[in-house]
């Protein structure tokens, strides 16, 4: 027994330091995982300020490369700036490190932006074409006054004094006039409400006369010989059909005749017959009526017969003159002389077909000549120019390849106007520019729809049968029978010298010629990719930005770059972009003259990595 | 029945010698301390880190607030006392106030402010000038221009964000 207590009391005196060892452990491994996690939160909390840091800078950065082009002057209508930054190696815009890259489809290009705080990078990116293509603009008038109403999208501007229409006009995109805003029939500017801006007193705008018919014509894919007029028929299957006619004409041709012509007189001997007078029995020629029956003839005075005129001859005793001799006498002779003149007469020659063509319907069509129809389904992207007038003939409208329409009801007024959920727009546009008019055939669909954006350098785009002055006075022309239609339905932007006139009322309001109704829808899809050739302003135009958390080079969204300036074919048409990346190089330092005056200058960017997109993950 | 110790057993369970005593609280106090430091540091930590956190969401929607805004032009009047308060306040009303309204020269001070309800309080600031390299002058490259600003968000005088905004295309 003895023994087992002194045992047991050896044993408890033994285990206090070890216990205070476990315990002091213990708590040592709690305070480390709490400072751990502490640290962790601490990390994640800096790398989430130095990420939004970093956002901001490369914001900024963008910010400045955008002033540098919004500022660029042109030449040969590409932006200097993008230019000079394409040619430089890294592509840096200037005095920024914003990368530049074509991004593919004609004059758009990618900036790139990146910022690194504290090891943590920020990115930010946007596309931005070097010109702001002319479908920016719903609505341009150069010459005339311009009335609009309603909540139409897209630019809008009249050198002259822009009119607005009607209550609870809503206008999202600038809006501007050169000599004023005028509120007429209910608007007032109360209740007329501008988002995009307006501008009551913009300076004139020279955007028609600038329009360079001659690089059109360089760049066309086809042109249609000199003096033809020409029918254009877009087709569902991708094609344009081109009927080229020889107009009639009238011609003129000479033809050679000779005659006397009077020269001198002289006076000289003329030998003269002498007469003397018998009498004798000489035939005289008489005439009668006599009646005839049977046949009919329209002076007939009867249906039996008819009166007739009928001559013989009848021997009479009469005192005639009869030649007995000649004698010499001396007299004034008129002397003629004989002249070959050339006489010139005209004939007028009917029109004729002189060719038919099949072409794809892309690229630059280009008629010297008018287009005298203009009609059909069009499954491409297409720019007609014409040194002439263009007439609307009949329905013109986008399709895709399942023959879907761009709109719904484009021929049914009672139906809203609407766009088809079913078209599929892969590059649809039609590009129409023309020096003369561009007329919506009065004889055309009493429901017409046009899509295609339209610009008149000189003339009007209206209906046929309108004729407008060069004081904006308009009035029926006389041309074609005054005809009320029912309804114009138009997708896409319209430009033109003189004010668009498409109906034309009396004093009383009673519509007489022209279209009941009207619904034009801004295409401002064609922002991105214009049709081909289409004129642009010099003025970049952007799309949304980009922002990215990710940094470069890795997934999760990160932006990317494709490192050499070029397009990578491989990377899809604009904004759809994100994802798989490649990094293929390391991005040199910027020669930036700016930076941000605290602790993580621009300087760190040259740890950044460049990205080559391979790869695109789906919408 | 009862049992009575012997003289060795007594002293064995007579108890800790002073110098046990004085080991085991020296190694308690030891422990407790530490573990009582490193809650409070890691305690700290965490209250900074919170801190640091609402800063950075805060200074992100300001900036959002400075970019919504219209850019402006030179000739816009200075920013008054109202704008300012309908700019920051607590809803999506951003008012009249231009970026161009709100510049100041370089080295001064810009429009300063607190908010309401911000649990950590102090003073917000936001400086908006030309000098985009932010080192007192508006003589360098792109600098003094009307259409390029610097914008700053500092907080107790520290700078937590900046950006440079350009006008936008008329």
């Amino acid at each position: 027994m003895t023994t087992h207590h002194l045992t047991s009391v050896n044993k408890q005196r033994g285990s206090v330091l070890p216990i205070c060892l476990v315990m002091a452990a213990g708590v040592g491994a709690m305070v480390s995982t709490y400072l751990g996690r502490a640290l962790v939160e601490q990390n994640r909390v800096i790398k989430k300020a130095s990420i939004e840091r970093a956002q901001w800078r490369s914001i900024g950065q963008l910010e400045v490369s955008k002033n540098q082009i919004n500022n660029s002057t042109y030449t040969d209508g590409k932006n200097d700036i993008i230019q000079q930054a394409l040619l430089s190696d890294p592509p840096f815009i200037p005095g920024t490190p914003v990368i530049v890259e074509e991004v593919g489809p004609e004059r758009w290009y990618r900036l790139v932006s990146v910022a690194v705080v504290n090891g943590h990078v920020g990115s930010t990116m946007t596309y931005v074409r070097d010109g702001t293509s002319y479908v920016a603009y719903n609505y341009y008038v150069e010459r005339h006054n311009l009335g609009i109403s309603g909540s139409p999208r897209g630019k809008v501007h009249s050198n002259r004094t822009l009119e607005f229409f009607f209550s609870d006009g809503l206008y999202q995109d600038p809006v501007s006039a050169s000599e004023g805003f005028l509120y007429l029939n209910g608007a007032t500017p109360d209740n007329t409400l501008f988002l995009g801006g307006a501008d009551p007193v913009c300076g004139t705008k020279d955007l028609l006369t600038t329009i360079d018919f001659d690089k059109l014509k360089t760049d066309a894919i086809y042109q249609a010989a000199p003096g033809l007029e020409a029918e254009v028929t877009f087709t569902a299957d991708k094609q344009a059909r081109i009927d080229l006619y020889e107009p009639p004409s009238t011609i003129s041709y000479s033809v050679q005749t000779t005659k006397s012509v009077y020269d001198h007189s002289e006076f000289q001997l003329v030998t003269k017959t002498k007469y003397t007078y018998q009498w004798r029995w000489v035939d005289v020629q008489k005439s009668r009526l006599v009646w005839v029956e049977g046949s009919q003839e329209v002076s007939a005075q009867s249906t039996d017969g008819y009166w007739q005129t009928e001559t013989y001859v009848e021997k009479e005793f009469k005192l005639v003159a009869v030649p007995s001799g000649t004698y010499v006498q001396w007299e004034w002779v008129d002397i003629y002389t004989t002249v070959v003149e050339e006489e010139w007469f005209t004939t007028t020659i009917p029109e004729s077909l002189v060719s038919t063509e099949i072409r794809d319907s892309n690229g630059i069509f280009y008629f010297e000549g008018r287009i005298r129809s203009l009609k059909g389904e069009l499954n491409g992207k297409v720019t007609l120019v014409s040194d002439s007038s263009v007439k609307v003939t009949d329905n013109l409208v986008y399709v895709d390849d399942d023959g879907d329409s761009a709109f719904l009801n484009g021929a049914d007024p009672s139906q809203d106007y609407l766009p088809n959920p079913d078209f599929q727009r892969l590059g649809h546009g039609l590009g129409i520019v023309a020096k003369g008019d561009i007329l919506y055939s009065a004889s055309g669909p009493g429901s017409f729809e046009v899509n295609a954006s339209m610009i008149s350098t000189d003339g009007v785009v209206g209906l046929e049968g309108i004729s407008v002055d060069d004081d904006g006075n308009f009035a029926l022309d006389g041309t074609v029978t005054a005809t009320p239609l029912e309804s114009l339905r138009r997708f896409g932007s319209l430009m033109s010298a003189k004010r668009p006139i498409s109906s034309l009322v009396d004093a009383a309001g009673n519509l007489l010629h022209g279209f009941q109704e009207g619904d034009s829808e801004y295409d401002g899809g064609m922002m991105s990719t214009p049709p081909p050739g289409f004129p642009s302003e010099p003025m970049p135009y952007y799309l949304a930005s980009f922002i990215s958390k990710a940094g470069l080079g890795g997934g999760d969204g990160g932006l990317t770059y494709a490192g050499t300036g070029v397009w990578d074919p491989q990377m899809n048409p604009l904004v759809e972009e994100t994802a798989l990346v490649e990094v293929i190089e390391f991005m040199d330092d910027s020669d930036t003259d700016f930076d941000w005056g605290s602790e993580n200058t621009l300087d760190s960017l040259k740890e950044c990595r460049i990205a080559k997109v391979v790869g695109l993950a789906a919408e | 029945m009862r049992t009575r110790l012997t003289g060795t057993r007594r002293r064995r369970w007579r108890g800790f010698t002073l110098v046990e005593v004085m080991l085991v609280t020296s190694m308690m106090m030891t422990i407790l301390a530490t573990f009582a430091v490193g809650i409070r540091a890691g305690h700290a930590a965490t209250e900074e880190m919170q801190r640091r956190s609402v800063l950075t969401v805060m200074s992100g929607d300001l900036m959002d607030r400075l970019y919504q805004i219209n850019f402006g032009t030179v000739a816009d009047p200075d920013a008054s006392e109202e704008q300012l308060t309908e700019l920051f306040d607590d809803d999506d009303v951003l008012g009249s106030i231009s970026l161009s309204s709100m510049r100041v020269a370089p080295g001064v001070p810009g429009h300063s402010f607190q908010l309401a309800n911000f649990e950590y309080g102090g003073n917000w600031e936001v400086r908006v000038t030309g000098d985009l390299n932010n080192d007192g002058d508006e003589d360098d490259s792109l600098e003094g221009r009307e259409d390029l600003m610097r914008i700053d968000i500092l907080y107790n005088g520290s700078l937590v964000l900046e950006t440079i905004r350009t006008a936008p295309l008329s």
